[in-house]
C-alpha cells in the first residue's frame, strides 16, 4: 500500500509565509490532505507547500500532531497539554487553527477545535456569537425585530 | 512547485488565492460541515436562541435534518426561558429533525403532547430520557409506547409514573437494553411495593442494564428481576432499602451481575437530590414508621423533596461487603 511506503523519512511542511517544518511521516498522518499528496508521489524527499495555513498555526498543530502520535504520552498527560493549549489561545487563533484543521482535513483536530470554540459561545448572547465570528446580521430590520422580540432572553 | 489542491468540497478552501493574503478573515466563509460541527458540540437551546439567530447563512445550516439527530435539553439553572417556552424550542427542534431523532433528552418540561409529538416524528428513536418530567402521565407514556418499538435506552426518573407504563413499554419496545426509573431515596413513609419490579421482570427480559434508585421493591421483585432479565450486566439498587442481601439473594446478585450497586452504597454520582434519615441508619429495619399517618389516597411522592438536579451528594454510606 502507499500508505506504508517506508522510503519516506522526512515530510516538508511549507506554510503561506514560507517557513519551513520538517516532520516525521507520523506527524502527518492525520492530515488527510497532506498524506493523499504523500500517497501520489513516489520519491524518498516530499516537499507539500500549504498556501492556506499560516507558520505559527502550523507549528501548533504540528505540536499538537506531535504530542497525540507520542505513544510514551499517558492519557491524561495529553488531556492536561489540550486543556493547556487552548488556553494560551485567542479566539482569532481558534477560528484560524479550525479553518486549518478543515483545509487539512484533520477529522479529530477539527472536531476539537471545534469544541473549543463551542465552549466559548455557549449561553452567550447572540451579539456576542456574532462579534465573535465577525459576521454581521443580514436579517431585515424587521426580522431582526421579530427576532429580538421572539428570544428577547437570547439576546441578553 | 505546484499548489496542494485541497480535496476538501469545500469551494472556498479549494481556492488557493486564500483568505490569508487579505489580512481579514470572514468567518462566513467556513464551510457549511465546520460550521455544523461547531454546532454539533452546543446544546439545543444554544443553537436555536443564538446560533441561528446570527445571520441567514447560519439559521440555513442549523436547519439540516441531520444538526438533529441528537436533542438535549438539559435543566437550565437560572435561565431565563420558562418550561413553556422550552417546550416551544423543543417541538421546533423535533421538527427540524424531520425523522432523523435518534436519541432526546429532557428534563422538567416535558409534557404528554410534546411526547406525542417526539413519538410521531420519531420512528427510529433509540434514547429516551424525560427526567423530572412530572407532566408525563401514565397513560401518555402508554399511548406512545406502540410508536417506540425501535428504543434501546429509556430513562423516566423522578416522575409519577406506575407500573403500567413499564409493561406498555416492555410489550412494545422488545429492543429496550438499558432502562432507569429511578426515585429519590427515602426511608419514610415504609412503603413496600413490587410491583414495577414484577412489571420489569415480566415485560423486559432483554435488559441489560437497570437502575432502579430508590425503589420500594422487596427481595420478592428483586428475584423476579433476577430470573426475567438473564441478560442484566449491571444494576443499581442504591437506596432500597426494602431489599436485604444479607442471605442467598445477595449471592446470587453477586454471581450473576457485574457491575451491582447496592443498597447501602454512596450515592456521589447520583444526579439527582438523595434524602436521608440519620437516626434509622443504625436500625437493621425501618419498622415502626409505617404507622405515620398517610391516608391512603396521598400521594407518596409528595413525601419527595426535589432539588432540581443537583449533581452532588452530601451523603456517603459504607459499602456492605457479603
Amino acid at each position: 500500500m502507499a500508505a506504508e511506503k517506508s522510503s519516506i523519512k522526512i515530510i516538508t511542511l511549507i506554510a503561506a509565509d514560507g517557513s519551513v517544518f520538517e516532520v516525521e511521516p507520523n506527524i502527518v498522518k492525520e492530515m488527510k490532505t497532506v498524506q493523499s499528496y504523500i500517497d501520489e508521489l513516489d520519491q524518498n524527499t516530499v516537499s507539500i507547500p500549504l498556501p492556506n495555513v499560516f507558520g505559527n498555526d502550523l507549528a501548533m498543530i504540528i505540536e499538537y500532531c506531535k504530542k497525540h502520535a507520542s505513544e510514551e504520552e499517558t492519557k491524561e498527560a495529553k488531556e492536561e497539554f489540550d486543556f493547556e493549549f487552548v488556553k494560551r489561545m485567542k479566539s482569532d487563533d481558534k477560528l484560524r487553527l479550525l479553518q486549518a484543521a478543515s483545509y487539512l482535513n484533520m477529522e479529530s483536530f477539527l472536531q476539537f477545535m471545534a469544541k473549543a470554540i463551542a465552549a466559548e459561545i455557549e449561553n452567550q448572547s447572540v451579539e456576542f456569537v456574532r462579534d465573535y465570528f465577525q459576521i454581521e446580521s443580514d436579517f431585515t430590520p424587521e426580522e431582526e425585530a421579530e427576532l429580538r422580540k421572539e428570544n428577547e432572553w437570547a439576546f441578553k | 512547485m505546484e499548489s496542494l489542491a485541497s480535496p476538501s468540497p469545500s469551494p472556498s478552501l479549494t481556492n488557493s488565492k486564500s483568505v490569508i493574503d487579505s489580512g481579514e478573515r470572514n468567518w462566513l466563509d467556513l464551510p457549511r460541515d465546520v460550521v455544523s460541527s461547531i454546532f454539533l458540540k452546543l446544546d439545543t437551546v444554544d443553537i436555536l436562541v443564538r446560533a441561528q439567530n446570527v445571520c441567514t447563512a447560519w439559521r440555513n445550516i442549523s436547519e439540516d435534518p441531520l444538526l438533529w439527530r441528537t436533542i438535549n435539553m438539559p435543566n437550565f439553572e437560572n435561565d431565563l426561558s420558562t418550561d413553556h417556552e422550552l417546550e416551544i424550542l423543543c417541538y421546533r427542534a423535533v421538527d427540524y429533525s424531520c425523522g432523523n431523532l435518534l436519541d432526546i433528552n429532557i428534563e422538567y418540561f416535558g409534557t404528554d403532547d410534546l411526547l406525542r409529538h417526539i413519538a410521531n416524528s420519531a420512528s427510529h428513536l433509540q434514547r429516551l430520557r424525560l427526567a423530572c418530567c412530572y407532566s408525563i402521565t401514565d397513560e401518555g407514556l402508554c399511548g406512545v409506547a406502540e410508536k417506540l418499538s425501535h428504543l434501546e435506552e429509556l430513562d423516566i426518573s423522578i416522575s409519577g409514573l406506575s407500573k403500567d407504563p413499564l409493561e406498555a413499554i416492555g410489550r412494545c419496545c422488545p429492543r429496550l437494553k438499558a432502562f432507569k426509573f429511578n426515585m429519590e431515596g427515602c426511608r419514610r413513609p415504609h412503603i413496600e411495593s413490587d410491583d414495577e419490579a414484577f412489571a420489569i421482570a415480566q415485560n423486559m427480559p432483554e435488559l441489560r442494564h437497570l437502575q432502579l434508585f430508590g425503589n420500594k421493591m422487596t427481595n420478592d421483585g428483586l428475584l423476579a428481576i433476577l430470573d426475567g432479565c438473564p441478560h442484566l450486566e449491571s444494576l443499581d439498587i442504591r437506596q432500597c432499602f426494602n431489599i436485604n442481601l444479607a442471605g442467598t439473594l445477595g449471592k446470587r446478585c453477586n454471581e450473576q451481575i457485574k457491575d451491582l450497586r447496592l443498597p447501602y452504597d454512596a450515592t456521589d454520582d447520583y444526579p439527582f437530590e438523595v434524602e436521608f434519615d440519620y437516626g434509622s441508619l443504625d436500625e437493621d429495619y425501618p419498622s415502626g414508621i409505617s404507622d405515620i399517618n398517610l391516608s391512603s389516597d396521598n400521594d407518596e411522592y409528595e413525601y419527595y423533596e426535589f432539588s432540581g438536579g443537583s449533581d452532588f451528594s452530601d451523603y456517603e454510606y459504607a459499602t456492605y461487603d457479603f
